[in-house]
């Protein structure tokens, strides 16, 4: 089973806070899954490739024109910017 | 006019014909879904005022001569299809008051057609799930069974499919959330082969394993849609186009995996499916015995895969788009994210993080091809693979919620065509049980047409 404090890493790599009584009971199902999915050690996949797409990705270029209605995503605008809210904040 | 049970064909006639015009048609739906989804919950948002729009335009199109099998014809979207101007949640808080901003290449496809969007249908939050019940709004009901669960994710389109709320409806399908749904309703769902319809305007789960495909009363109209909706879109770098030849239904090889009648599968969906077999056998197809080895690693395969997508796809959620948020990118993904989603976030994350990935991400790619070879060696053998949709029949509302690996076990049999890219069906052959065919890749109309060959007659 994870630990509690391994689950707290992993929501801050996630940048998901996990209140503290919350742990128990994301510890429990996370390491349900993990106990399931370490059935794949069972194979032997040494000499196998990869298959991270079923088809072959080649990349499209297209002319480089603004969108319409790319500014719709934002809700304010302020002397010609877009403005948002305050996402950054220093961890102490 | 009063609803019937209606295909496209059987309301493209009605059309045609001057029985009703699409205003009537829709409006009577609209009338449909007012009186029967008070109780369903089928639909997030109707939008009333644009479906009897676009039905004008639709009776214009008939008028002067422009009418395709779809003109006029009123249909529902999944919650993560976006269609400019209507709000498009995907089941979460995170996009309560998100605004498309722009029209899927799915819509655009159907609306060239005159196609009538009556409104957005319910799904678990952000696709992830296979019962409706984490969508972060309201749990859907199953129209034939209001104490049941209609499936998931694509739940809101399968149930407003089959109470007749709407003539066919657009899902999507990563793990087997067209299908599964439309074995719990009693409906047709074909989940397409990967790269044939455009995921352009689609909120993404998983990139590499997401497609969209229609919910049908049967078998020609998922055909219909299906001709409608696919094509290579340059908005979309994996589209392919591609023609099927005409088919040969002679000589049919249909194979039956070992692997997909061992534990776990209920008895009454067993009996059903060996005796759609037995209806095979009587129209001459040749059943054969096949082996699928790899297929009790797939589920495991998919629990690395989708998440580890989900996690990277999912990252855009910063608070700084899609709406009105709070304060701090944390914040924001810690209020309005979903339990259900942040498990899968973090489980992406865990499996990517360093050194880990080699030991599940890895492993799981290369997993991914041995899943694949597998059906690449079936299908030099047979035309088709038949099996169950789903191991368990639909399950009570709140009966599986707490245990996650129940809930995910509900796809074990869906989920290895969406790893290995590959076309399939569920047929409804039975009260809520669905067949489940797969077929090889850009094989869709033959697929469909050895579905259709046992339709209602089980």
């Amino acid at each position: 089973m994870v630990s509690s404090e391994e689950i707290k890493n992993i929501a801050k790599l996630s940048n998901i806070e996990i209140k503290d009584d919350e742990i128990e009971e994301m510890r429990e199902k996370f390491s349900s899954i993990l106990e399931y999915i370490k059935k794949l050690q069972e194979l032997d996949v040494s000499n196998i490739e990869e298959t991270a797409s079923v088809i072959k990705l080649e990349s499209i270029m297209r002319e480089d024109v603004p969108q319409s209605g790319m500014k719709n995503y934002f809700l304010r605008e302020k002397n010609g910017y877009l403005e948002v809210n305050k996402i950054l904040y220093n961890e102490d | 006019m009063k609803i019937k049970d209606f295909t496209i064909k059987e309301a493209h006639e009605g059309l045609k014909n001057g029985e009703f015009t699409s205003v009537e048609l829709t409006q009577a739906y609209l009338e449909e879904i007012e009186k029967k989804d008070k109780e369903i919950k089928a639909f997030i948002t109707v939008n009333k005022d644009l479906a009897l729009e676009q039905a004008k335009r639709a009776d214009e199109m008939i008028k002067n001569g422009k009418m395709t099998l779809l003109t006029g014809i009123p249909c529902a979207l999944k919650d993560n299809v976006l269609l400019k101007g209507i709000k498009c949640t995907a089941g979460s808080k995170f996009l309560e008051n998100y605004i498309a901003t722009y029209n899927a290449s799915v819509v655009k496809k159907l609306e060239e057609q005159g196609a009538v969007f009556l409104g957005k249908t319910n799904l678990d939050e952000f696709a992830m799930g296979s019962s409706c019940e984490k969508s972060a709004f309201f749990p859907t009901k199953n129209p034939n069974d209001l104490e049941r669960v209609p499936g998931g994710s694509s739940g809101g389109s399968a149930a407003s499919v089959s109470a007749n709320m709407c003539v066919y409806a657009i899902g999507t399908d990563t793990g087997g959330s067209i299908r599964q749904p439309a074995s719990f309703c009693g409906v047709v769902g074909l989940k397409p082969t990967y790269g044939s319809v455009s995921r352009n305007g689609i909120i993404a789960f998983a990139s590499s394993l997401d497609q969209v495909g229609p919910l049908t009363k049967n078998t020609e109209d998922a055909q219909i849609v299906f001709e409608a909706i696919k094509g290579v879109d340059k908005m979309d770098s994996t589209t392919i186009d591609y023609t099927e030849e005409d088919i040969d239904l002679k000589n049919i090889k249909i194979g039956v995996p070992k692997e997909y009648f061992t534990t776990g599968l209920d008895k009454e969906i067993e009996d059903s499916v060996k005796s759609a077999i037995e209806k095979y056998k009587k129209l001459g197809a040749e059943i054969v015995n096949i082996s699928l080895p790899h297929s009790e690693y797939a589920l495991a395969c998919y629990y690395i895969i989708a998440p580890a997508e989900a996690s990277s796809n999912l990252a855009r959620f910063d608070g700084l788009r899609y709406g009105e948020n709070t304060d701090g990118s944390i914040k924001n993904r810690t209020e309005f994210f979903g339990k259900e989603v942040k498990k899968r976030i973090m489980l992406g994350t865990y499996t990517l993080s360093s050194g880990y990935y080699d030991a599940y991400y890895k492993k799981a790619l290369k997993v991914r091809t041995l899943i694949k070879n597998d059906f690449e060696e079936a299908f030099k053998k047979v035309d088709v693979v038949l099996g169950p949709t789903s191991p368990c029949l639909p399950f009570k509302i709140g009966e599986k919620m707490d245990d996650p690996m129940a809930m995910y076990l509900a796809d074990i049999y869906t989920v290895s065509v969406n790893l290995a890219g590959l076309p399939a069906v569920s047929l409804p052959i039975a009260n809520n049980i669905g067949l489940h065919l797969i077929g090889s890749s850009f094989k869709e109309k033959k697929l469909l047409k050895i579905a259709s060959l046992i339709e209602n007659k089980i």
